[in-house]
């Protein structure tokens, strides 16, 4: 049963993440491939840095587009678009509890953490292909 | 540099809409067959009333606190929708109308009638491609 799920039970184990000197380009071309924003940045010990920002991205090429010039954005790196007020979560927490931040925030996912590292990744549509799962 | 693009040079015109008197099981089975994070929501007659996302599917899952199978219909659960635009809009335009709002989904409409649809992220691959058209073979 759902109620009775952690996240150790949905978590994505195999996710994509950049170090802090990618640059934008790549990222955002990278991510274009995989039909999804929202990555997580981490360095060589796997913590956490910052969870790209599609809106951050928007604002800077919105910006280039109004110049007319992307010169400004070849020269940054992904750590230029990442936010740093995330929430993280440990693989001990229930589904149920996952479910209520997703619902009182906007974020789309979810770094999950152990000993200060990044081990893996929970979605809202993890939860939500659970619950589909359920209805089979 | 090319002319300034427009919506409708990044839109969706072969998105998925949903029926609002359809189930929420039905709209989370084609959330995830179709890997969508929302949906445009139709009446009967074909007319955009509403729209559904991922946050919405979650929301009556934690309502309904039975962690079983969820129960109700589109119509209960959808949004409204704050705002529509043309496809004669710019993109500097419908950035910052993305920029501005907490909506991710925008309906395109010309003269009364759905078009399109355009993501945050139909527009933040189009303004890549617009700038680095060369990563095409990356992007699909």
């Amino acid at each position: 049963m759902i109620k009775n799920m952690t996240v150790e039970d949905l978590m994505d184990r195999v996710f994509i993440s950049f170090n802090p000197k990618t640059s934008l380009t790549d990222a955002v071309s990278i991510l274009g491939d995989k039909r999804l924003f929202g990555a997580c940045v981490v360095d060589g010990e796997g913590k956490v840095l910052g969870i790209l920002s599609e809106k951050k991205c928007i604002r800077l090429y919105r910006d280039a587009l109004a110049k007319n010039s992307s010169e400004l954005l070849e020269t940054l790196t992904v750590m230029d678009i990442v936010y740093t007020d995330f929430i993280t979560i440990e693989k001990t927490a229930s589904i149920v509890d996952v479910a209520q931040v997703f619902l009182n925030h906007d974020f789309r996912r979810l770094p999950v953490i152990e000993s200060g590292r990044l081990i893996g990744q929970i979605t809202r549509r993890d939860i939500i292909r659970a619950i589909e799962l359920v209805t089979i | 540099m090319t002319t300034e693009p427009l919506v409708k040079d990044y839109m969706d015109k072969k998105f998925k809409t949903i029926n609002e008197n359809a189930s929420i099981n039905k709209a989370i089975k084609m959330l995830m067959k179709h890997c969508l994070l929302g949906l445009l929501v139709i009446n009967d007659k074909g007319d955009l009333v509403g729209k559904l996302s991922e946050k919405d599917c979650l929301r009556v899952f934690i309502n309904q606190q039975q962690y079983s199978r969820p129960t109700g219909t589109v119509k209960e659960q959808m949004q409204k929708i704050e705002k529509t635009i043309p496809s004669t809009t710019t993109a500097i335009e419908v950035a910052d109308i993305f920029l501005q709002s907490k909506t991710r989904r925008l309906a395109i409409v010309d003269n009364g009638k759905l078009v399109g649809q355009l993501t945050r992220r139909d527009l933040t691959r189009g303004l890549h491609l617009h700038f680095f058209p060369e990563t095409n073979r990356f992007i699909t």
